[in-house]
């Protein structure tokens, strides 16, 4: 019985970090189809925000909130000076925000030097049989719901997602009806990055922060948005779903990095079966 | 003008006069430097030539086939570890060298078939490599456990292989290839996968996955199966960048995950980008002048580095989205017109001034 | 296998979008070597049934036969190897590379290499753009680019041709032309031509299709069709006619 409650544990947990560290970029590359290589580096940045906050004696979940707002401001500085220029240029995006992620991982590195460094918000654990689980951890799977959840209402039920998702469908119509397209692309933006940053602030406490974190989250990132398909909501839970219980099973069976490798042959088989992704040929829904 | 012929030679056509001209100039220069310079010299011109093989690989499959590919560090990195494991084993580093471009090869089809026969679009295929590459140095990393190990070789994870040897030369088994011995193999190698690139562009197939570049849909409309020569074309470039992977193995004596990781990616594409992906020589220069830029910050720290990466890729994505060489060209074709206009202008006035007189 | 009488025929084709039949149970024969036009008023679902005899779209249902072969599910260079040369409404060019090697291309796929470089000339020289053959196809006007792609379209010397709206955005006497080049080609090949330009289906017209919402309404002579009340009535948008 124990046994069975750590497996859902596991793959609970598995799919929880595949929602967090994915769902921002399901916004940023889901609905504006902004490539943002730069993903992992604003988890990155998540982390070490609070990493500043918390050693600066702030409580550990308001330092949070800061965290994720600060990438927020900063995602939205990086679409006016940077994004902004190169809608519908898809490669250069591509590039141009690998670009950003070398210079965010240079400029951490220098401020900070290259060594790992952590964060304490220890809840205490708790014992399932021969295992103990971290409580910490449990909040953590339910804060990857809950964003989930945030966001779906944020879309669904205000006039701020609704207007967001006419844009993001049909700018031209938008902006016919008056809307001002670029104001809702900024902001937009900006709250897939503060997304983004609230992931890595609640996961400073479990992983070793290191300038270079980033790229261990960007082909999750990528491949979860990718395999989920056209709606970004929707197809990050399933595809999170399809990848959590891999990883979390396999990983837990033998390692970290196998799981991982697991993770990447299911989702090139998934894409092979699928092209377009999980929900490639829904036709509604978010 | 002769110069004007030269820079319009469409790629299909057979390279003019000049051209072969220019390439046995700079050939010849290039066998000839090795006796005017210092050993430390050479080492450092054929690491530039190790890369720019791999630049190529990834430069055509780019600029003429229009298949970005984040991860021809896959095959490179493929390419130097088969090439260590062999040759470690066997003591045989011929047929190791062999197996370098094989393997690369097997792995290009095998990864290429899954993702062009799946018919992913172009995003996805570049997401995709990138991936790839990211997870395959992951997991060599995470070999240093003494029981990884392939025949009698252990990978050892992320310190990689250090004894890797020297290349023998194959009609002599006890002489080997050292330091100005690789220099020279390195540097005709890359001479012959350039020419070999560019005849390449002159044939039916060659022609063929140019027009596959440019509008897919017609190609197929005229009966070809553009996911067989997109195949290939993938193949010949995992290929390219696997010989890349053995030389650099050879050069260093030395094998690593660094050659796969996100960093190495991102050099290349570097490479690419400022020397400009719609001509083949854009690459070579590109990967020249980026390496020498890099060893001269070289002494500066690791943060630095990325940084000045990273700074450099976002401006020449922004103010040169096609190269160096593209905007030169573009920058003196400019100039050249200016001065023609200057030149028929004060034609227009003196004859004016004559009828007037 | 009985070798079938006609090149090109459908059976019982449909496509519907949702709850819409763009397409519904059409069958069509076109006769070796005919020249057809499918006309009809705009939505009649003229460009869906050219996609999909063209094998371009997938049919909800029904089988398309060419040459006693069903091609309902295969796929655009399966479609084009069986000798079918299709082009579609707006211009699909090789825009980076040279006329010459547009058509060459074409050529060169059934044929070796001396005789492919023979066709390409031949048909530049049918197209009067042999003296622009080194020119980008990007660089030139519509009117050449269109021409440029019924070269290539010559030059895979195919059974069958499919033209959706050839003449479109044409000048008159780049129509004429056109017409003229329509008529020369099916001396050695079928054709079906989708069009809207009444002047230019007179030029070219001798057995007419008349679609409307999603089936054939009427196939006759041109002279038969434009004298037709119910034809007239489509057109002018009267409604009543199933």
């Amino acid at each position: 019985m124990s046994i069975l409650i750590i497996y859902l544990y596991q793959i609970a947990f598995s799919l929880g970090i595949f929602v967090l560290i994915s769902l921002g970029l399901a916004i940023i590359f889901g609905m504006m189809k902004v490539i943002n290589l730069a993903q992992g580096e604003f988890i990155m940045l998540g982390a070490y925000l609070c990493l500043i906050t918390t050693q600066a004696g702030i409580p550990f979940w308001l330092a949070v909130i800061l965290s994720s707002l600060g990438v927020g401001i900063f995602g939205v500085i990086v679409e006016r000076c940077l994004i902004q220029f190169l809608y519908g240029r898809i490669m250069d995006t591509l590039l141009a925000t690998w670009g950003l992620s070398l210079l965010m991982v240079g400029m951490v590195t220098t401020i900070f030097g290259p060594q790992e460094a952590g964060v304490d918000a220890q809840l205490g654990k708790f014992q399932v049989g021969d295992y103990s689980i971290a409580v910490y951890n449990l909040v953590l799977i339910g804060l990857a719901f809950l964003m989930l959840l945030l966001t779906f209402c944020l879309w669904r039920y205000t006039r701020f997602g609704l207007v967001v998702r006419g844009t993001m469908q049909k700018p031209q119509m938008a902006a016919a009806l008056g809307i001002n397209t670029k104001y809702y692309y900024m902001l937009t933006f900006g709250y897939g990055s503060a997304l983004t940053g609230f992931a890595g602030a609640v996961l400073a406490p479990i992983v070793g922060n290191q300038p270079t974190m980033g790229s261990f989250y960007v082909a999750k990132a990528f491949v979860t948005v990718i395999a989920g398909g056209d709606l970004p909501l929707m197809g990050t839970l399933l595809a999170s779903s399809v990848f959590g219980v891999t990883d979390g099973i396999v990983s837990f069976l033998s390692t970290q990095v196998v799981g991982e490798i697991c993770v990447l042959l299911v989702a090139i088989v998934l894409l092979r079966l699928l092209p377009q992704g999980i929900t490639g040929r829904f036709r509604r829904g978010i | 003008m002769f110069i004007q012929k030269f820079f319009e030679t469409p790629p299909s056509q057979m390279p003019h006069r000049v051209w072969w001209t220019l390439v046995g100039l700079a050939v010849a220069i290039g066998l000839l430097i090795p006796r005017f310079t210092e050993i430390d010299v050479h080492l450092d011109l054929s690491i530039v030539f190790i890369f720019a093989i791999l630049a190529l690989s990834m430069g055509f499959l780019w600029g003429f086939v229009g298949m970005l590919s984040f991860g021809q560090t896959v095959f490179f990195g493929l390419g130097g570890y088969t090439y260590a494991v062999w040759s470690l084993n066997y003591n045989e580093t011929t047929f190791g060298m062999i197996l370098a471009i094989f393997i690369p090869v097997l792995a290009a089809a095998a990864l290429g078939y899954f993702m062009i026969y799946g018919r992913i679009s172009s995003i996805y295929f570049t997401v995709t490599t990138l991936v790839v590459t990211i997870v395959l140095e992951k997991a060599v990393r995470a070999t240093s456990d003494e029981r990884f190990k392939i025949g009698d070789v252990m990978l050892r994870g992320q310190n990689g292989i250090s004894t890797v040897p020297d290349l023998q030369v194959p009609w002599n088994h006890h002489e080997t290839l050292f330091l100005t011995g690789v220099y020279y193999l390195a540097f005709i190698l890359m001479v012959l996968s350039y020419i070999g690139l560019r005849l390449l562009l002159t044939t039916h197939f060659g022609r063929v996955l140019v027009s596959i570049r440019e509008n897919e849909h017609r190609a197929e409309m005229l009966g070809y199966d553009t996911r067989r020569y997109r195949l290939m074309a993938f193949v010949i470039s995992g290929g390219l960048a696997g010989l890349a992977g053995g030389l650099y193995g050879v050069w260093g004596n030395f094998v690593a995950p660094e050659m796969m990781n996100l960093s190495s990616a991102a050099s290349l594409v570097m490479y690419v980008i400022v020397g400009g992906k719609s001509t083949l020589i854009g690459p070579l220069v590109g990967t020249g002048i980026v390496q020498q830029a890099t060893n001269w910050l070289g002494t500066a720290g690791l943060g630095q580095v990325n940084l000045i990466l990273g700074g450099v890729m976002i401006i020449f994505v922004m103010v040169f989205p096609r190269g160096v060489l593209p905007s030169l060209g573009t920058a003196v074709t400019y100039l050249l017109q200016s001065r023609r206009h200057l030149s028929v202008q004060s034609d227009v006035v003196g004859k004016n001034a004559q009828r007037e007189a | 296998m009985v070798r079938s009488d006609y090149l090109l025929e459908t059976r019982n084709l449909r496509k519907s979008y949702g709850g819409v039949n763009a397409i519904a149970n059409v069958d069509f024969k076109l006769e070796f070597g005919e020249l057809r036009c499918l006309i009809g008023p705009n939505g009649a679902g003229k460009s869906t049934f050219f996609k999909m005899i063209s094998g371009q779209i997938p049919p909800s249902a029904g089988t398309v036969y060419f040459d006693s072969n069903n091609i309902t599910r295969s796929s655009r260079h399966q479609v084009s190897r069986m000798g079918i040369g299709i082009k579609n409404q707006v211009p699909d060019v090789f825009d980076n590379i040279s006329v010459r090697e547009n058509i060459w291309l074409a050529a060169r796929f059934r044929h070796h290499e001396a005789k492919g470089a023979k066709i390409a000339d031949n048909v530049l020289e049918q197209l009067s753009l042999t003296r622009l053959a080194n020119s980008l196809v990007g660089e030139l006007a519509h009117g050449q680019r269109q021409w440029v792609e019924f070269g290539m379209v010559m030059a895979l010397q195919p059974q069958l041709v499919l033209l959706d709206e050839p003449a479109a955005g044409m000048t008159a006497e780049e129509t004429n032309r056109t017409a003229q080049l329509i008529l020369e080609l099916n001396k050695t090949s079928a054709i079906v031509v989708v069009e809207h330009d009444m002047q230019f289906i007179r030029q070219i017209a001798k057995k007419v299709t008349v679609f409307h919402q999603g089936k054939i309404l009427i196939e006759d002579t041109m002279q038969n069709v434009q004298a037709n009340e119910m034809v007239r009535d489509v057109y002018l948008g009267k409604s009543g006619h199933a």
